[in-house]
């Protein structure tokens, strides 16, 4: 039935787009237009024939929500890549959402912009970090990523392209749609463009660690060498059970650098003589991976009753003491992020998956509909999606 | 004396909802007498006029959100209004109704300087906010011109800005959490703080929506740190073009600043003037404010910087202020300036729109012709680092011609940025003044997503009626009358 559907659906994406915007995966249609027209002709079929669509990027974070219900479609932003615009003297760029996270960082590092967020390198598109909300390592200098999105195209279920915000760094006209849409995962509809605020790159990054045998102590030092006059870049901690690397990363002129490492040294001796930083953004690799936040001077408390509730389950922590969030990763293949979930859905733990096996996610959607707003969150989504056209299911609380 | 008693027949409201309302809120919580209600017939935008029923001050989110249920179960427009600094008739009524003011709402409800927050009732006064944070070493860092009135709850009403906002960012980055209270008297509670938001960001949506969403009773706000050292750099100009591109070389160059502000000559000479006299040079063109921070390599690094920005762009003179009452008296001026304008004419309209930053001389350039050619006097202080214009008209309000030419300017200034790649505002919001304007920037379907957000907050449309989103865009099947331009003697 669904292949038959499929097929006819195949028929019309074929007479309204090119050829070679439309191929199959696991006996899907996937669709990879390219410019507001196309994406409009691409809903437009889905729309004639009632069809359910889920919206990617590059892919890579496939895991972090469950997998839609009965989707006949995926459309792809993967073709649709094009810088937009980008005015160096201006500090904003503007690019497709399909434009890859790492081409972007380099076409804006020519006119000596930083890009937020950073993540590690192939950590897909700007459409999908823009959707999901990605804050990166860099968010102790510059803040969140949704502090950053000046503005949003997005295509929405009933076929019309609006737009929110621009390409300014300061605007306040209109209801500020795009804070809603970043960070919603695509329950408003298919991101297409973005516009973003961006910052100077520093003339040299250079990077200092060292080594403790327990995490409340680097957790310590990491909030104090967080919160010195001289911002750093990041602060993190790594590592698991009695062996945890502190790292510190300056980004400045090598005078202001020079002072910052004193400084820095003042409060940590122990660091080590910085070096290049080279490429030093890393995250953990786990097959279940959750994200725990809280007030920097709680997050030990609370990464302290995440252990307890995962009794051994917990893996390698890559841990930012200044911005107060933890990636901990969590031993699914045993069942472990499973029991976690269980544990989870009573305690208070601001805890959620960045990946996780597709069980785990689908239980812990429940937790979600408990979150203060979930009413208007779920009016809010039928208000835009009444018939449910994207991905249903996938989204907060499973809406 | 007229009281809402005479209008009763005219409006939902009827003596025993104000009798209710009384023993909710207390004698001095409802204001019904014309002489009572008369200071809240406009905010800063004193050329537009309308007389409220009844004004309401509740003392908390509980007295507020049982108001709102009465009003709510009697159908009255609410309008949100906090200290009425707003400069587009964001909290002017449209058509009667009440006004909830939230200036009685002033505690610091818990301060937190080790995390960096604070949870603030709405009406707490902005300035107070970083006072009671600088024993900890921490400020809120949005700093409004009206920052001596303006409550924390309008600043997120309007998502408000100020001259640090270059490096801070506007009102919006600066909310970890608020509380709402709903057309029907429903609590949204978002207080927090959180470092995420837990699903869709309804705080991020929530700002800057004017209070057509509902009534922002209580924030939880980021305390920044305080700079180690600061810095403010003053360079005087012989023309406003070259301290105009004097900032896009700044912005070009990546110069770490903390605050770009230019004043022009007119500004300049009334300022001096008055009681905010900050020694700025009475015969320059132009005088560009820069301020610098961090630690001490920082802050000598990004000054020579500016210097030699200074420097490249003829500046006259250069002078630096260190300390903080040096640094103060020359922040007194431009925080002043609006203030110092009363001396050029009664009354100012001050325009807020947005333009790239590659193109500010060019723009502040036509902004000066469009009120050069229809006779006006135009005094200019700006954040220029933000690319935030605010040509601000010197007008008489009794001369109706002149006030129609102000409208007309502003229309025109606000055209011409939007068509050039700018906006309509960076901080004042659309209020009443600029709804028609709207649509130079969005489109139909870009309004109707906007009415879509708000008819799911307020699907009656009572809470702040006819603001920010066109009422004909959001299809609005009742008829408002439009705001009445006040030309009276005064």
């Amino acid at each position: 039935m669904i292949q038959q559907l499929s097929n006819r659906v195949l028929r019309d994406l074929s007479n309204a787009l090119p050829a070679e915007r439309i191929a199959t995966s696991d006996d899907l249609p996937v669709v990879s237009p390219i410019g507001d027209a196309e994406w409009r002709a691409a809903l437009a079929v889905a729309n004639a024939h009632g069809s359910k669509v889920v919206v990617r990027g590059a892919d890579s974070r496939a895991g972090e929500r469950p997998w839609p219900q009965g989707v006949q479609l995926v459309l792809s932003t993967a073709g649709d890549d094009a810088l937009v615009q980008y005015e160096p003297g201006d500090g904003v760029v503007s690019a497709r959402a399909g434009m890859p996270l790492d081409t972007l960082r380099a076409s804006v590092a020519a006119g000596r912009h930083h890009l937020v967020p950073l993540l590690p390198r192939g950590a897909g598109t700007i459409g999908g970090a823009v959707a999901a909300g990605r804050s990166g390592a860099d968010r102790l200098r510059f803040g969140p990523l949704r502090h950053h999105v000046l503005g949003i195209k997005l295509l929405q279920a009933d076929g019309e392209i609006v737009r929110s915000g621009g390409a300014l760094v300061k605007n306040v006209t209109g209801y500020a749609l795009h804070r809603l849409w970043t960070g919603s995962h695509g329950a408003f509809g298919a991101v297409l463009e973005v516009h973003l605020r961006l910052f100077p790159l520093a003339a040299r990054t250079e990077i200092a660690v060292a080594t403790l045998a327990s995490l409340q102590a680097a957790l310590d030092l990491g909030r104090k060498l967080a919160g010195a006059p001289a911002a750093p870049l990041a602060v993190e901690v790594r590592g698991r059970d009695e062996r945890w690397e502190l790292s510190v990363v300056h980004a400045a002129t090598p005078r202001v650098l020079a002072t910052a490492w004193d400084e820095a040294r003042r409060i940590a001796p122990e660091l080590s003589t910085p070096r290049e930083a080279g490429e030093w953004v890393a995250e953990p690799d786990a097959p279940a991976l959750l994200h725990l936040t809280a007030m920097p001077s709680r997050l030990f408390e609370h990464l302290s009753a995440l252990r307890r509730l995962a009794g051994g389950a917990l893996g390698e922590a890559l841990v930012r003491p200044g911005i107060g969030e933890a990636l901990v990763a969590v031993d699914g293949a045993n069942g472990g992020a499973a029991a976690l979930e269980r544990e989870l859905a009573s305690s208070p733990l601001d805890a959620r998956w960045r990946r996780a096996p597709a069980d785990v996610l689908t239980a812990s959607l429940g937790r979600e509909t408990r979150a203060p707003g979930f009413a208007l969150m779920r009016r809010l989504r039928e208000r835009y999606d009444r018939p449910g056209r994207f991905a249903p299911g996938r989204f907060f609380g499973g809406l | 004396m007229e009281t809402v008693a005479d209008r009763l027949l005219e409006t939902p409201i009827t003596p025993a909802l104000i009798d209710d309302l009384r023993s909710l809120l207390g004698e001095d919580g409802v204001l019904t007498a014309r002489a009572q209600r008369f200071p809240y017939e406009s905010d800063g935008l004193a050329m537009l006029r309308v007389e409220a029923d009844l004004v309401l001050l509740p003392r908390n989110t509980e007295e507020t959100s049982r108001a709102l249920r009465l009003l709510h179960a009697a159908r009255v427009a609410v309008v949100p209004r906090g200290a009425g600094t707003g400069l587009t008739g964001g909290a002017t009524p449209v058509a009667g109704g009440a006004v909830v003011a939230t200036t009685r709402m002033r505690r610091v409800l818990e301060l937190d300087l080790e995390d960096g927050w604070a949870r603030v009732e709405a009406g707490v006064v902005n300035v107070d906010l970083s006072a009671a944070c600088a024993h900890g070493g921490r400020i809120y860092a949005p700093d409004p011109s009206s920052q001596t009135a303006c409550t924390i709850g309008g600043n997120v009403a309007n998502d408000s800005g100020g001259p640090h906002c270059f490096k801070y960012g506007s009102t919006t980055r600066h909310v970890l959490g608020l509380v709402l209270v709903q057309h029907d008297g429903e609590v949204l509670d978002l207080t927090g703080p959180a470092v995420e938001p837990f699903g869709f960001d309804l705080a991020g949506l929530i700002v800057g929506t004017e209070g057509t969403f509902g009534i922002v009773t209580e924030v939880t706000v980021a305390l920044v740190p305080a700079p180690e050292h600061v810095r403010v750099l003053l360079g005087v100009f012989a023309t406003l073009d070259d301290a105009c591109d004097a900032v896009t070389d700044m912005i070009g160059a990546h110069v770490p600043a903390s605050a770009i502000e230019i004043l022009d000559r007119l500004t300049i000479e009334a300022v001096e003037a008055s009681v905010f006299a900050a020694g700025y040079p009475t015969g320059a063109e132009a005088v560009l404010l820069v301020e610098v921070e961090g630690s001490e390599v920082e802050v000598a690094e990004a000054s020579e910087r500016v210097r030699e920005l200074f420097r490249a762009h003829a500046a006259l003179e250069t002078r630096v202020a260190d300390d903080l009452e040096r640094r103060q008296r020359l922040w007194a001026g431009r925080k002043g300036a609006f203030g110092a304008m009363g001396r050029i004419a009664p009354d100012l309209y001050v325009a807020d729109a947005v333009v790239p930053r590659t193109r500010l001389r060019e723009l502040v350039r036509r902004t000066t012709e469009i009120c050069r050619e229809r006779g006006l006097r135009l005094a200019n202080v700006f954040h220029a680092g933000d690319g935030n214009l605010h040509p601000n008209i010197c007008y008489d309000r009794r001369d109706a011609a002149e006030v129609a030419r102000v409208l007309d300017a502003g229309h025109e200034i606000l055209k011409v940025c939007a068509a050039n790649g700018g906006s309509l505002t960076g901080e004042h919001g659309i209020g009443l003044e600029k709804q028609a304007e709207l649509e130079l920037v969005f489109s139909p379907e870009d309004l109707a997503a906007m009415c879509a957000a708000r008819d799911v907050f307020d699907p009656d449309r009572r809470m702040n009626p006819g603001k920010l989103v066109p009422e004909r865009a959001c299809l609005e099947t009742r008829t408002l009358p439009p705001p009445q331009l006040d030309s009276t003697t005064q």
